[in-house]
């Protein structure tokens, strides 16, 4: 009855992080641990982590969020629109709700009227980025100078760790979390214990859009304006990072916010060594592309094992 | 052995750590009908599966004849002329009727690598007129027929091959009187060419009447094989249970005791669809019984009662808190525990871990301050069901896919039962659990009624609710037809010919 | 008793030819009244014979794309990488029709060649490694728009650009042979999907997979089948696709997957019509409706590009929604 065990997912991404170390390592040498390098890698993880948040909570019931990248490219220019002129806290708060609103919508479209969660969000993925194009006429608009002061180490971290605890305590425990991680399970089994399913996945779009949001924010103030191109295929990438990370494609209570923060890191430091190793744009897409099968495939191999093994026991 | 149309020998079948089939040995004899028959879970299902090909043997072998029978799917069951009538597979709704009969067998109307549907056609009409059965239009999906249409859809299916066995797997229950008849017409054509039937039903009576023969099973083992002239519906009982079923195993008593209080009420609810105008009080105490065929509505009653379908006529109201229910609202679910028939598929994540199914059903009680939801909370409750209920696991984080049957019904109902709810609605409460486990659900049946807990029981099994119910509803076409009282005394007879 | 007798009866009848056919003439009402509508207020724009011809040669693509859905998607695949393929066949089949100077024979056969191969491999891994499609579709969409940027930057690299059909090989993107090929492919998909075994089993498997492997749909092959007869009609959709724009430029950053929209939601205002048109007829009205309406928006003088990119979103989420409408079960 000794409990000992190796936990495959978990086990995977870390095997995954250390290949890569020594890979790039070896392409790259002194450059790679470079203080210059290592900033990158945590300004890029940042985002990603922060957007993985809000997508964990879609994931983990089964769905998808593909709009993420124009939500945070229409957050930011509707954001920008409405409050150039304000504060970086004003923009903040306003980018947060209408990244809300988006996830609003979706989540009305996949619960209320079943659209399924990737058709629903790729057409929103076009709706969106036409929006941000007639909203900032194809130019970039720039926003009061303040924001840049949340670029800053100093706020940029706080940012991120309050997020993160916001992230875990919601997904990790509370009803919210808990919910949204039975219904990746089945779905029609908490029909049957009475949970509102419907609203509960509603909720999950809003939080996801509600994180977007503040990544737009984030994005803003490394630019000091919206750049109409912002957040181009930023799903991909948080998509890559959570399931590179160990999150089952199917979502369930195997997904958890730790797993996300691994796949970020893990992700950041591919997308660096690429760059230190100036691979050009299509091999960058050849290898997520491999990579992000690769890692289902096997993330979904460790689960059934796992399973099959307590079953043995 | 030259009489011998049919035999397995040896068959073994396990899923995960249920030994579904152990060493079940059978013959059936030329012209002749041969029942099987054994409790929810004895193993009847899975053998027949393996005779028709729909799953894969462990081991053992099968002969027709002499010559051994492998059948790699079910079309090879076909093609070796054994016809199968499954419980619970249904058709495929966005085809055809005829396409249904013929799907998987489709090339022999090929005329140019494309199917001639006037042949397709042609040759449905040709099989209802050959066994004489209800012409159901060959053209049609099959998504718009009735369940005793798709039944009858199945059964011209497993005809069309010119059966030498034909199996029949509880399939009178969906019939109507009318079509039952016509189905053993079939049967003697089919005994009278020397043909075979294996024939599973629930129905003691109707099982002796049919067979010749018939085989027992218990917990996945062969009991025996007996002439149906050295068996009373008393001693098949006894034989399946394996031992006196009358004893403790129901309510002894035959009074209707129960406060007057009522503490639900259903207001002629009806979904448009299964049920019309319910209307029925569960008083404090009360055990009351609901049963009818299977396309009769009691399950969905059940899913209305606890909010998981919405009504378009009638309301429901809970005396607590007199909280009441109209038309498309799913408010419900407070106040009640509710056990759904479909243990796997509607009541539990097999995946998931049993604490986690346990806290599933109570996650507003587990909140503390600000929504938070402890892990330690979770993991107590787990602790807790698996400690008062006796459920077998290593601890509260294996994964519900590794117990058993019986086990994950504790878990199912004990998650409920751990949080005192004043009603309870148990929809097969027993299905595919074994006979200990049953016992033990039961036991804790009445236990409650004593407490003054209210159960609202559906089951197909009507041993059960007569054994247990205060009042018993007797559903037919989607309505309430009769009400019966545990102290007017109740038998089967008298609830089957009410049914019917 | 009586009662379930005059159930059997009623249904024997069947859907009553009559409401069947008032279904369709409903349908066809809503259909044309709008095409009439509009064309009064654009001052007869909409109903000549250029803009209807113009309408229909940039829909064939889509037809086919929607046909190849039809056996694709049906079985439950939802293959994202559908529109990187396209791009990719066309430019082989361009190579082939170009420099291997093999004309149209080489453009359809070059295509095809690559959409069945690829949509085979497609099936093959996803069956070894139990992918779900649509994560897996994702994924090879990047591997394939990566393949087909690697031979733009090898052209460039020598200075010239990805393949152009020039004056060869550009009949089957115009009228009338487009017509033709429509005719014949909507006759192929009609018979393949409704009339063989093999569509038999495709439906099954769609409608009901347990079931249908039950009653023995070998799904294996099946599945190989629907990636076969997909690929072909995929195949055709990419070879009309570059007949049609000589050029077809490869992409980057998923933006491939964008070229499926049109055909996507084609396909799912068409299942919603399933009611009362054969689904493959249905396609080409429902493909044929998608692309006026942005033909129509173009003839407003509503620049192509921004709110038009906003209206093919709508119409997918519309055309989602109406097929969905009475669906009941879980959707994720």
């Amino acid at each position: 009855m000794t409990k000992r065990k190796i936990n495959l997912e978990y086990v995977l991404p870390f095997g995954f992080l250390i290949i890569l170390f020594i890979v790039f390592s070896i392409l790259n040498g002194a450059s790679f641990f470079r203080m210059y390098n290592i900033r990158t890698i945590v300004d890029s993880m940042i985002p990603l982590c922060i957007g993985g948040y809000g997508m964990l909570f879609v994931i983990a019931q089964g769905s998808i969020d593909m709009s993420a990248g124009s939500n945070l490219a229409f957050s930011a220019t509707l954001g920008a629109v409405l409050a150039a002129k304000h504060g970086s806290l004003v923009i903040l708060v306003i980018c947060i709700l209408i990244g809300a609103g988006v996830g609003f919508i979706n989540g009305i479209l996949v619960s209320k009227f079943k659209v399924s969660s990737i058709m629903a969000t790729l057409a929103q993925l076009i709706i969106l980025r036409s929006l941000v194009v007639i909203l900032s006429k194809g130019s970039v608009i720039f926003v009061s100078p303040s924001i840049l002061k949340m670029n800053r180490w100093g706020s940029k971290g706080l940012i991120f760790v309050i997020a993160t605890i916001v992230a875990i305590y919601l997904f990790e425990y509370t009803k919210l979390g808990f919910s949204a991680r039975s219904i990746g399970e089945n779905e029609i089994v908490c029909n049957y214990v009475g949970l509102k399913t419907r609203r509960i996945k509603t909720i999950a779009y809003v939080v996801a859009g509600a994180f977007t949001g503040l990544a737009a924010v984030l994005t803003i103030s490394r630019i000091g304006g919206v750049d109409p191109n912002m957040g181009q295929s930023f799903e991909l990438q948080v998509m890559l990072a959570v399931f590179v990370g160990g999150v089952p494609v199917n979502g369930g209570s195997k997904s958890s916010i730790v797993k996300i923060i691994i796949g970020a890191l893990l992700f950041s430091i591919l997308q660096s060594g690429l760059v230190l190793s100036n691979a050009n744009s299509e091999t960058v897409e050849l290898i997520q592309g491999l990579m992000l099968i690769i890692m289902v495939a096997l993330i979904l191999k460790a689960n059934k094992m796992s399973t099959v093994k307590t079953s043995k026991e | 052995m030259k009489n011998i149309l049919f035999r397995v020998k040896d068959m073994n079948k396990s899923f995960g750590i249920t030994r579904a089939n152990h060493n079940v040995s059978m013959e059936i004899r030329k012209g002749e009908v041969h029942g099987l028959i054994g409790e929810n879970g004895s193993g009847k299902s899975t053998l027949i599966s393996m005779i028709s090909g729909m799953a894969e043997k462990d081991s053992g072998e099968m002969f027709i004849g002499d010559t051994p029978y492998e059948p790699s799917s079910p079309v090879t069951a076909l093609e070796s002329r054994i016809g199968t009538v499954v419980q619970e597979l249904g058709l495929v709704d966005g085809l055809s009727v005829a396409a249904n009969i013929f799907l998987g067998r489709m090339d022999r109307f090929k005329k140019l690598n494309i199917i001639d549907n006037g042949a397709l056609y042609n040759e449905v009409e040709s099989i209802y007129k050959k066994w004489n059965l209800p012409r159901i239009n060959p053209r049609i999906l099959a998504g718009s027929l009735t369940v005793e249409q798709k039944k009858i859809v199945e059964l011209t299916r497993a005809l069309s091959i010119d059966p030498e066995l034909l199996i029949l797997d509880e399939i009178t229950a969906a019939l109507s009187y009318n079509t039952r008849k016509i189905l053993f017409d079939i049967m003697d054509k089919l005994k009278a060419s020397n043909k075979s039937i294996l024939i599973v039903t629930h129905d003691l009576e109707e099982l002796l009447h049919l067979s010749d023969e018939i085989t027992i099973l218990r917990d996945g083992k062969k009991v025996t094989t007996k002439r149906v002239e050295d068996l009373t519906e008393s001693s098949l009982k006894q034989l399946m249970v394996g031992r006196d079923i009358e004893g403790d195993y129901y309510r002894a008593d035959s009074t209707d005791d129960f406060s007057s209080e009522v503490v639900l009420k259903l207001n002629n609810i009806s979904d448009g669809e299964n049920f019309t105008d319910v209307t029925l009080e569960l008083h404090k105490g009360e055990i009351v019984g609901l049963c009818g065929l299977s396309d009769a509505g009691i399950h969905e009653v059940a899913e209305a009662v606890f909010g998981v379908r919405p009504l378009v006529a009638g309301d429901i109201t809970l005396t607590k808190g007199n909280r009441k229910i109209h038309t498309d609202s799913m408010a419900m679910a407070y106040g009640m525990g509710y056990v759904p028939k479909d243990r796997d598929r509607q009541a539990l994540m097999v995946s998931d871990s049993i604490e986690n199914n346990v806290a599933l059903s109570m996650l507003d009680e587990l909140k503390g301050p600000f929504g938070f939801i402890s892990p330690a909370k979770i993991t107590g409750v787990g602790k807790k069901v698996i400690k008062d209920y006796k459920v077998v696991a290593i601890d509260e984080k294996v994964a519900l896919a590794s117990l058993s049957g019986g086990n994950r019904q504790k878990v199912n109902l004990g998650r409920w039962l751990l949080q005192h709810k004043d009603i309870l609605i148990l929809d097969s409460p027993t299905r595919g659990v074994d006979v200990g486990v049953k016992a033990y659900i039961y036991d804790i049946m009445k236990q409650l009624k004593k407490k003054g807990v209210s159960i609202l029981l559906i089951s197909d099994e009507l041993p059960e609710v007569i054994g247990l119910s205060d009042t018993v509803y007797v559903f037919k076409n989607s309505k309430i037809e009769k009400k019966f009282r545990r102290s007017e005394g109740l038998t089967e007879e008298k609830i089957i010919e009410v049914m019917l | 008793m009586t009662n379930k007798k005059n159930s059997i009866s009623k249904i024997e009848k069947g859907q009553s030819s009559d409401s069947l056919l008032f279904g369709r003439i409903g349908l066809a009402i809503i259909l044309i009244v709008p095409y009439i509508v509009l064309n009064t207020i654009t001052d007869g724009k909409i109903l000549t014979v250029n803009n209807l011809s113009s309408v229909f040669t940039s829909s064939v693509t889509s037809m086919f794309m929607s046909w190849c859905f039809c056996f694709l998607f049906t079985t439950g695949i939802t293959d994202l990488s559908v529109g990187a393929i396209l791009i990719l066949a066309g430019n082989v089949g361009g190579v082939f029709a170009v420099n291997l100077n093999l004309g149209t024979f080489g453009l359809l056969l070059g295509s095809i060649l690559v959409s069945v191969l690829l949509l085979l491999l497609n099936t093959v891994v996803r069956s070894f490694t139990k992918i779900p499609s649509w994560i897996f579709g994702l994924g090879a969409a990047m591997v394939y728009e990566a393949i087909g940027m690697y031979y733009g930057s090898y052209m460039i690299s020598r200075g010239r650009q990805v393949v152009s059909l020039g004056n060869v090989a550009r009949q089957i993107g115009r009228t009338p042979w487009n017509l033709l090929i429509v005719l014949l492919g909507f006759i192929a998909a009609y018979l393949l999907f409704n009339k063989t075994s093999v569509g038999y089993n495709i439906r099954a498997l769609g409608s009901n997979r347990r079931v249908a492997e039950m009653m023995g749909v070998d799904v294996q092959k099946t599945m190989t089948y629907s990636a076969i007869l997909g690929g072909i009609f995929l195949g055709v959709a990419a070879a009309v696709n570059e007949s049609y724009s000589s050029r077809v430029m490869p992409t980057t950053g998923l933006t491939s997957v964008a070229l499926i929209f049109t055909a996507l939601a084609g396909f799912l205002l068409a299942s919603s019509l399933g009611k009362y048109i054969n689904l493959t007829l249905a396609i080409i009205i429902g493909i044929f409706v998608i692309t006026s309406l942005f033909n129509v928006l173009t003839i407003l003088g509503v620049p192509s590009g921004t709110w038009q990119q906003t209206v093919m979103g709508l119409a997918v989420v519309l055309s989602g929604i109406a097929s969905q409408r009475k669906y009941k079960g879980v959707v994720k």
